[in-house]
């Protein structure tokens, strides 16, 4: 086949902002927010989801009978190289490996996110309710690309020429139940900054799961999202940088890591939701910046902070940059004490990549 | 070359992988069994007029597809396509 091809991955040509603009504004918000409710009637579910309360589907009949009930309640189905989901159920919560490198990865990286909610931050599973968690591998020809569809974390196997399987990144099954987390709780609404913020929540909580699982401190960890998902030809280290966001990679085939990492570079665009994993480096790289100011082990006190913040009662799913970044110094005003070197960490870091917090401080 | 050559640009971003990628495809230079796949794409209803999506699925892949000759230019969700759609706006893309 012949095409006119212009040169691939090519920096977006920047649209007009005007999509992006209306996307967070409070018309569509609310429009957004009665498709939720159509949605989750759809579903068959509570069209309201309380926080940290359970609107779990009932479990169906392949997902009972585990021996002794055992918590975490994993799920990893094979979709056989197909798009049906979710697949043919390959293992279950103790069984033993299945031999499957991929479907092995998908259940352990399952574990080790399930621990640091667990362990860290007291929370039960996706819904705080011991939802079990479910994935499905080999989704797809040569698909490069990992999701959440409302449900379980699908993975593509990659191209085997630009990306390896998507599992073989930790952070990145951390990411991807990190969405599950997320419309569990604020609900950030996929799309401007609210949908950057959704995405940084996942990139934030995925390099945890792994901070955690190498026992790295903050100044210890890569802060890497996706290493190990590109081949050795592409030109690069991983998908994003949280430390140093727009450096992750710089391929001649691929292109170049477009994050910017200060809202001065904030990247208006009608594509990619309004540049939802674009302008995610903006609070990915606040939240390295708190986490590295305050030390030791970032899923703790940063962590707590970003974590409380996420699920609390406070935040609005159509939560802009300055308003996150308000709730979180406040948050660690209250859990650490005015003037403490948790909130004037967080505050700085902020300021840093050019945010106010936008509430009267107290 | 007439003005209503068939030039159809595809551009897909989102995915988790944040990337963004950008073909034209010229219906006239492509094979006509696939040239055939991008008629059917072209004349399919879940294309021209996608319905609003009842939530968008996080990193899902979102197609923009643009045919100036044939008056089309619409933004669409992977997840809303048939198979059949998202095989071609997958092999269109793919790096290389």
């Amino acid at each position: 086949m012949r095409c006119t091809i212009i040169p691939p991955y090519v920096l977006a040509r920047l649209a007009d902002a005007a999509d992006a603009r209306t996307a967070t504004g409070s018309t569509t918000a609310e429009a957004a927010r009665q498709t939720l409710v159509l949605d989750e009637r759809l579903r068959g579910r509570r069209p309201h989801r309380s926080r940290e309360t359970s609107t779990a589907p009932r479990p169906t009949p392949d997902e009972q009978g585990d021996p002794g009930d055992q918590q975490p309640r994993r799920r990893i189905r094979d979709a056989g190289t197909g798009t049906d989901l979710p697949g043919r159920l390959v293992r279950r919560e103790g069984e033993a490996p299945t031999g499957d490198v991929t479907a092995d990865e998908a259940y352990d990286g399952l574990g080790a996110t399930h621990d640091l909610y667990d362990e860290a931050y007291g929370r039960d599973s996706l819904d705080g309710a011991g939802v079990p968690l479910r994935a499905t591998v080999h989704y797809g020809v040569d698909y490069s690309n990992a999701f959440w569809d409302g449900t379980r974390m699908v993975f593509g196997d990659g191209d085997g020429e630009y990306f390896n399987r998507f599992t073989i990144s930790l952070d990145i099954i951390g990411h991807e139940l990190a969405h599950g987390v997320t419309e569990n709780t604020a609900d950030l609404i996929y799309a401007g900054q609210s949908g950057a913020l959704n995405e940084s929540m996942s990139d934030v909580f995925g390099s945890l799961v792994r901070q955690r699982n190498l026992g790295q401190a903050a100044d210890e960890a890569d802060w890497l999202i996706g290493a190990g998902l590109f081949t050795a030809r592409v030109q690069g280290t991983a998908l994003r940088s949280m430390r140093a966001p727009g450096t992750a990679y710089d391929d001649p085939v691929i292109g170049t890591d477009p994050q910017p990492g200060h809202l001065d570079d904030y990247v208006e665009t009608s594509e990619d939701n309004g540049g939802v994993h674009i302008n995610s480096g903006i609070p990915n790289r606040a939240f390295h910046l708190a986490a590295t100011a305050i030390g030791g082990n970032a899923w703790e006190a940063a962590g707590t902070i970003w974590y409380a913040v996420l699920t609390g009662d406070t935040i609005s799913s159509d939560c802009d940059f300055a308003t996150f970044a308000a709730l979180t110094v406040a948050e660690a005003s209250a859990r650490f004490g005015d003037g403490s070197a948790e909130a004037t960490a967080v505050a700085a870091a902020w300021a840093q990549v050019g945010l106010v917090p936008a509430m009267a401080q107290p | 070359m007439s003005l209503d050559r068939l030039l159809v640009s595809v551009t897909r971003s989102g995915g988790v992988t944040g990337m963004r990628v950008q073909r034209t495809v010229d219906l006239d230079a492509v094979d006509p069994d696939e040239a055939a796949a991008w008629r059917r794409l072209l004349a399919d209803d879940a294309v021209r007029r996608p319905a609003t999506p009842a939530r968008a699925v996080p990193d899902g892949y979102v197609y923009q597809l643009a045919c100036a000759a044939d008056d089309l230019d619409v933004t669409v969700a992977e997840q809303q396509l048939p198979a059949e759609h998202r095989t071609l706006l997958a092999r269109a893309v793919r790096p290389g």
